[in-house]
């Protein structure tokens, strides 16, 4: 039980990497809000 | 509200151990990022589905979610006025396409609502939002994009006019406005630093 919430954690944690990162490389996301891009993960794309 | 919530996840995850806490700011604008698009996704299908236009919706949606990734433009200052940007550009989109369609020409048209996206791309694109700075390599990948991806919608939407010509106009009039968007923030920012 403790072995499968957190593999569901990590798929959690895994989803939200990925929506940052892939971001990283765009104009704008998709829509109309930007919230500020974190200096860290343009040190960590570059 | 998006914000504390993603606060809130990346938070959890970082006391479980679950994440690295050091770069627990990048989870938050993951999550922020993620729950926006859901939000504007599902609004969107609920607008489609009460207006019965549930096809036209999905491809004004991809047309301006794929484009604005490398075009960039107008930005709202909260997620509120930002879902509120899109309902009232979804609905002014959708209303032109079926105003248009009612009359002859739409080839002419659509023809100028190309030109016009291409004109203002070629001017401005990629247009930069102070919360996302953008270095020369992106910026040249994005402009690059901003002119293949438009290529392609605009291919897509004159061979549209031959089968579906309401869908054609849909695609010319989102990349319209997506040009327009570009305008707004280019003369903002201009404004921004004067």
């Amino acid at each position: 039980m403790k072995e499968r919430k957190n593999k569901t954690l990590t798929a959690v944690a895994k989803i939200g990497w990925i929506s940052a990162v892939k971001s990283c490389g765009a104009a704008s996301r998709w829509l109309f809000h930007q919230p500020k891009e974190p200096a860290a993960l343009r040190k960590l794309v570059k | 509200m998006i914000t504390l919530l993603s606060k809130k996840l990346a938070d959890f995850l970082c006391r479980k151990d679950i994440i690295d806490c050091e770069n627990k700011e990048i989870y938050q604008y993951g999550y922020e990022l993620l729950i926006s698009d859901i939000i504007a996704f599902l609004l969107l299908t609920a607008a489609g589905i009460l207006a019965h236009l549930i096809i036209e919706t999905y491809v004004f949606y991809a047309t301006i979610v794929l484009i604005r990734q490398f075009c960039g433009g107008f930005h709202a200052s909260t997620y509120f006025k930002c879902n509120l940007t899109t309902l009232i550009i979804y609905a002014l989109v959708m209303l032109m396409s079926q105003l248009l369609t009612e009359h002859d020409g739409v080839a002419g048209v659509n023809i100028i609502l190309l030109g016009f996206y291409f004109v203002t791309a070629f001017a401005f694109a990629p247009v930069e939002n102070k919360n996302k700075p953008l270095d020369a390599k992106k910026k040249i990948r994005a402009r690059r994009m901003s002119f293949i991806l438009g290529g392609i919608f605009s291919a897509a939407s004159m061979g549209l006019l031959f089968v579906y010509e309401r869908l054609s106009l849909v695609v010319s009039l989102t990349l319209s406005a997506v040009a327009m968007l570009m305008v707004i923030e280019r003369y903002r920012n201009e404004e921004e630093f004067k």
